[in-house]
């Protein structure tokens, strides 16, 4: 991308930058849906409150079941953020020109997650005023500290990722937006590093974003493998696996593009951006939403086929308890509606419309949210160790008010981060659509 | 029909092995066995002090039933009825032997100790009235103080142990009583031979051949005493000797390994974990650095024909 000589055609970006750049700014129809989030959140904000000042005992994790919910919601985050690497990464370096458009949401959302999962987990912990202690006293052994570094870094790098393709926005809305507020108009020269169009400073831009777009993808492998080895080093059966890697980072990736398809749909229908966020862009988003499905499928078979082919004495306990015990209408629900049948009704171009794959989108999001919660608890349920004469509550996982509370909170705050960042700034990158055609057709690496 | 009857006498055998099991019958002549002294208070306070650190963990605080339930067979509150029925010499047996998940104390506890266990587990009881032994008669003087000292024999190579009693400033060894000598262990002590009888030099050896694992030091912590406490009182005399084998095994956690602490993790981890992340830092303050680039860059004037727009 450095060799590349940008030509950006004039009449275009005028067209461009005027639809892009109408929903931009903080209007009353924004502002009463943040004050509805904030109440929504300040409600949430009370009960984690209350689970600081009495402790985790008012959560439903015991001494069996010590990771319930809260575990299990970080899993979801923090796979909805990889989608970042997934569209800006992947497929950015693949050189498809389709993406374009919705580069900026995915990142948006990688931001937003990766931004939140990191205070999930502090929700689960007991004293949270000992977080710097991980920091201070962590062993490098443990895949604890190394999660803790990989999501702080992923989150440095998807937010430099995100502003950097904006300064040139930036610098194009300043002088179009003539009643913008003076702070934002302000917060747009700070952020536009004094961007004149130099063919030098598009060329610094690029080879940076190119880099980023390398760096993230190592990167980014390492936040979900890791969560996943938080979970693959343990004996236990169902996390005793080598293939949970793999398996997460590709479950990730049907999570981020469901949430990715998600947010496009919103955009493309409250934004009036439907030019842009057009049909052909959803039947690629579709298909590729269906590629990630299909290699997901593939890992689910192996991870769940394989070891029930061999009934292994504690697997058997445990793929009993998946298949048809406690916890078989959750797995069979989340496998079945948030997997196979978008797998299979994919493959026809009408389910690939905006409002169908929007539909089968939200199927595959709430699915996914389950399949975490699948992938943590009915493990912990089953210690090696045997424990005896435990009272029932310590055994079996009810996760309580407390906790949904804090978990939606997390989903709140997600969303908010999101719709600020949505607003502030424009969400399609306005320079890149309104690169000249012949141009671009070079760009490929 | 045989078949039935073959049932029927398993089943009968099984009914009696189980509730064998349940039922700790203490020999008869366990049973009648008597403290030698008067219960104390200062007798209590100790049986208090070594109860709350030996027996309170499965047993819980006598008269609060806070003992571990979950234990098979249950050890019981020592202030119930059940176990307070038991005769003084019955809790002496039972302490001493134990069974399944109660530990023998023979060797861990001096006989001394176990009856202030007793005296202080008896103190719950408000109706018990104790009965002492009588006393037996011996060959040594109303009075006498007897004091056991042990050294090592390098010629002999035994261990010697030497009992004398001191009465009106005058010491005179003491021969015919019994001694025996222990080494310490974690739990309990290690008896090392047989019982031996004082000569008339009040002296006993016990042949030492330097087998025992000491510590790094080859120093072995032993115990030497009067084997019938009942009758000449609870007299011992301990010493740390550097006489076993020199057991100098390295720590288990000398090594760099992954599960030992952040100065011995393995160093492929320590520069794999670092390598990474600096590398990734490096490259991010690099993008940063090209973020100034740019902003200085943007004080230059652009030709016309390279205006991008």
């Amino acid at each position: 991308m450095s060799d590349h000589n940008i030509k950006i055609d004039k009449k275009k970006l005028d067209k461009i930058a005027t639809d892009v750049l109408k929903p931009v700014g903080f209007n009353n129809a924004f502002i009463n849906w943040m004050l509805f989030l904030t109440m929504a959140l300040v409600a949430c904000i009370y009960a984690y409150v209350i689970q600081y000042n009495k402790g985790l005992i008012v959560t439903g994790m015991r001494d069996t079941v010590s990771w319930g919910m809260y575990i299990a919601n970080f899993v979801f985050f923090v796979a909805t953020a990889l989608v970042g690497m997934l569209i800006s990464g992947v497929i950015g370096l693949l050189g498809y020109q389709w993406i374009k458009p919705i580069t900026r949401i995915a990142e948006i959302i990688a931001v937003a997650f990766a931004a939140v999962a990191g205070l999930v987990i502090v929700s689960d912990m007991g004293r949270p005023e000992r977080l710097l202690n991980v920091f201070l006293y962590g062993r490098v052994q443990s895949p604890i500290l190394w999660d803790v570094t990989v999501v702080t870094t992923y989150l440095v790098i998807s937010l430099l990722l995100y502003l950097l393709p904006l300064i040139p926005d930036l610098a194009i809305a300043r002088g179009r937006m003539p009643h913008a507020p003076k702070w934002q108009l302000k917060l747009y020269e700070l952020l536009s590093f004094n961007w004149t169009h130099h063919p030098k400073q598009y060329k610094l831009l690029f080879s940076a974003t190119r880099l980023l777009i390398i760096l993230i993808i190592p990167t980014a492998f390492a936040i979900h493998t890791v969560t996943s080895w938080l979970l693959a080093v343990n004996s236990r059966s169902g996390w005793d696996s080598t293939i949970f890697g793999p398996y997460f980072l590709t479950g990730a990736f049907v999570t981020g593009m469901a949430a990715v398809i998600i947010a496009v749909f919103f955009f493309r229908n409250n934004y009036k951006l439907r030019e842009y966020l057009n049909e052909p862009l959803f039947d690629k988003m579709g298909k590729l939403l269906e590629f990630v499905c299909v290699i997901y499928f593939y890992f689910n078979l192996n991870e769940f086929v394989v070891p029930a082919y061999k009934m292994k004495e504690f697997d058997a306990i445990h793929i009993h308890e998946l298949f048809a015990g406690r916890h078989a209408v959750m797995f069979w629900l989340s496998q079945i509606f948030g997997l196979l049948i978008p797998m299979i009704v994919l493959l026809w171009k009408p389910f690939r419309k905006p409002l169908p794959l929007f539909l089968i989108a939200l199927f595959v999001l709430v699915g996914a949210w389950f399949k975490r919660y699948i992938i943590v608890i009915p493990t912990m349920e089953h210690p090696f160790l045997p424990i005896q004469f435990l009272p029932g509550e310590w055994v079996i996982y009810q996760p309580t008010v407390i906790e949904g509370a804090v978990t939606i909170g997390s989903i709140i705050l997600g969303i908010m981060i999101i719709s600020v960042l949505a607003k502030l700034f424009p969400i399609i990158p306005i320079w890149e659509m309104a690169e000249e055609d012949e141009e671009t057709k070079t760009k490929i690496i | 029909m045989n078949k039935y009857f073959l049932i029927l006498i398993i089943c009968i055998c099984a009914v009696f092995k189980s509730s064998a099991q349940t039922e700790w019958v203490v020999p008869a002549e366990h049973q009648g066995k008597l403290s030698p002294v008067q219960f104390t208070e200062s007798m209590q306070q100790s049986g208090a002090d070594i109860f709350a650190a030996q027996c309170k963990v499965c047993h819980g605080m006598p008269g609060q039933g806070n003992f571990n339930a979950m234990l098979v067979p249950s050890p019981g509150d020592p202030a119930a009825q059940k176990f307070q029925s038991n005769t003084d010499g019955a809790i002496f047996y039972k302490v001493s032997e134990g069974r399944a998940t109660m530990p023998s104390f023979k060797s861990a506890l001096s006989k001394a100790d176990i009856w202030n266990v007793i005296s202080y587990v008896r103190s719950f009881n408000p109706t018990y009235v104790q009965e002492t032994a009588e006393k037996i008669e011996t060959n040594i003087a109303e009075g006498t103080l007897l004091t056991l000292a042990l050294k090592y024999d390098e010629i002999k190579k035994a261990v010697e142990v030497s009992l004398t009693g001191s009465l009106s400033q005058a010491t005179n060894p003491i021969g015919g009583v019994a001694i025996k000598l222990e080494a310490k262990r974690y739990f309990g002590n290690l008896p090392l031979g047989d019982v031996k009888t004082t000569n008339k030099e009040g002296l006993v050896y016990f042949p030492w051949d330097g087998i025992l694992p000491g510590d790094s030091l080859g120093n072995v912590h032993l115990i030497a005493q009067i084997e019938q406490a009942e009758v000449y009182g609870d007299v011992k005399t301990e010493k740390t000797l550097a006489i076993g084998q020199v057991n100098d095994k390295p720590a288990l956690n000398k090594d760099r390994a992954m599960w030992n602490t952040v100065d011995k993790a393995p160093l492929w981890i320590l520069f794999g974990y670092t390598g990474a992340v600096l590398t990734a830092w490096f490259f991010i303050f690099y993008v940063l650095f090209m973020i100034r680039k740019i902003f200085i860059v943007g004080k230059e004037p652009i030709a016309e024909d390279q205006k991008i727009i």
